[in-house]
């Protein structure tokens, strides 16, 4: 009967939504390279009659006079990756890399699977193969042999070092990077590993500094782009919100206590 | 039964319709865009009264009360902007509408969350093509800037320019959700003045909680009057059954 007991109880599930993904920023407000999500909402409306243009295709009929009216049905909130790059850090260790710029390193999971990261924590494996912080090799396969030194990883993302004792640096491989068109609708997997989906679009591999493509910075870090003081902003807002619209469904209740009060 | 209680049921079966619309405007306090949703009853004062039919139609007329009728209107004042610093977002500065393709033609919106689609072109948050003055905007993943004045640049180089419209102040918008209105193109305006458009920035939702509050206060109270006036008419009908006829 009261459909403001169920559009209530939308907008609470949103803000529920919003304080979770609060508590998640907040969590990793030192995590090297993460994307704070954000929570976007879309009012959801349903139409009292369909839409039925007219042969014309567009002018309202007279029946579609009706479907002028539109009744609301709550808020329809959804996740998606905020874009905007965290500070660089200088490290100095000659693995630390950092992105300055659009960009993903893409690396292979255990599985086979590609995942794209922006954590340049990168380390080499018992293999002798570069690979991220959570053990997935780099896709681009580059091997450091175990007496080479003085890595040196280019803007452009060409990688070299001196090996044994030779004068000269020898190449070991260029580290491309992964353009999304669309990169808020990246999934997160967790370890600072994201994969593409249907919204993202698929990667496109570019080399660093090209086409709007990042440059490769060595011996930095990425900071993780929370802002502390705009999460509890949200979280203020947030909680408030819960509130009020908490309060909407003890109204519909309220009403819904007089109605039965009609009859005695 | 009567008229009374007819009217009673009308007046309380509106509350509950005020009530869906002020919990749909809670629900979007914080949607972007979002245009709040005015709650308004009116009766049809020519049907009420006829000037042209007889004094008898006129009398019969009055006889069959007309119940108000309800409806909602969009209160369509710009709310204002927020910073989020990502390029695919662009917010209104002034009144117009961006251009979205939907499956039922052109539509108008607000909402400036746009991203590029994996295809490459420029597409509203519900997936709807952004139009240009020449049609879809193709992004691609270059760098995408745009101006104060609407002009879209990719990696420099200046594509199309995003189309602004407007309606006429009496044009009934037909809402398709998520923000979204559809119109009839004969009723589109170019914008005469072109809002300055604000890329890097949201429109918030034009809600003030306040107002919500103190119009659920009242529809809460307005309710429990009218129960009571509902119980008072019940009294009345219970004495005129019990009491009219009994000799005392």
């Amino acid at each position: 009967m009261f459909d403001a007991l169920y559009i209530g109880a939308t907008g609470m599930r949103g803000q529920q939504m919003q304080i979770d993904t609060i508590a998640q920023n907040v969590a990793n407000l030192h995590t090297v390279g993460y994307r704070r999500s954000v929570v976007s909402f879309a009012e959801i409306a349903a139409s009292l009659a369909s839409p039925t243009p007219a042969a014309d295709g567009l002018q309202p009929t007279a029946t579609a006079q009706d479907a002028l009216r539109v009744l609301g049905a709550g808020a329809l909130p959804s996740l998606s990756l905020s874009s905007a790059n965290g500070d660089l850090q200088q490290t100095g260790d000659p693995l630390n890399l950092a992105i300055d710029g659009a960009g993903f390193i893409e690396v292979v999971r255990a599985d086979g699977s590609p995942a794209y990261t922006r954590a340049g924590q990168l380390h080499v494996n018992a293999d002798g193969m570069l690979a991220s912080a959570d053990g997935s090799v780099l896709s681009s396969r580059i091997q450091i042999p175990s007496d080479a030194h003085d890595l040196h990883i280019a803007v452009d993302g060409l990688v070299t070092a001196m090996v044994g004792d030779k004068t000269d640096p020898i190449e070991l491989g260029k580290i491309d990077l992964a353009n999304f068109s669309n990169a808020a609708g990246l999934k997160p997997l967790g370890d600072n590993l994201y994969s593409a989906t249907t919204q993202s679009g698929d990667p496109q591999t570019l080399r660093p500094g090209e086409m709007g493509a990042g440059m490769l910075k060595q011996g930095f870090l990425e900071n993780s782009n929370v802002q502390m003081t705009d999460e509890l902003v949200n979280l203020m807002l947030a909680q408030r919100a819960f509130e009020l619209n908490s309060k909407v469904i003890q109204a519909a209740d309220q009403m819904l206590g007089i109605t039965n009060g009609l009859y005695k | 039964m009567s008229d009374t209680s007819q009217i009673i049921g009308s007046a309380m079966r509106t509350e509950a319709e005020v009530l869906r619309v002020i919990s749909q405007n809670i629900a979007n306090m914080q949607t972007v865009a979002y245009r709040r949703q005015v709650p308004v009853t009116h009766v049809q004062f020519d049907q009420l009264v006829n000037a042209s039919a007889s004094a008898q139609a006129q009398a019969a007329q009055l006889q069959s009360v007309q119940l108000p009728q309800f409806d909602v209107a969009i209160d369509q004042k710009t709310a204002t902007l927020k910073s989020t610093g990502e390029p695919s977002n662009v917010a209104l500065d002034g009144p117009g509408f961006f251009v979205v393709q939907t499956e039922q033609g052109p539509a108008l919106t607000r909402r400036g969350d746009f991203h590029v689609a994996p295809d490459g072109t420029l597409v509203s948050s519900s997936g709807d093509v952004v139009l240009g003055e020449k049609g879809a905007l193709q992004i691609g993943s270059g760098a995408l800037t745009i101006s104060s004045d609407g002009v879209v640049s990719v990696n420099d180089s200046v594509i199309d320019q995003l189309r602004i419209a407007n309606v006429a102040n009496n044009v009934r918008l037909a809402s398709l959700g998520d923000g979204t209105y559809r119109v009839d193109p004969q009723q589109l305006e170019e914008a005469s003045s072109r809002p300055s458009v604000r890329q890097g920035f949201l429109e918030t939702s034009n809600v003030v909680p306040v107002n919500e509050m103190i119009q659920l206060m009242e529809t809460v109270r307005r309710f429990e009057a009218e129960q009571k006036f509902a119980r008072a008419y019940d009294g009345m009908l219970n004495q005129a059954i019990s009491e009219l006829g009994k000799i005392s």
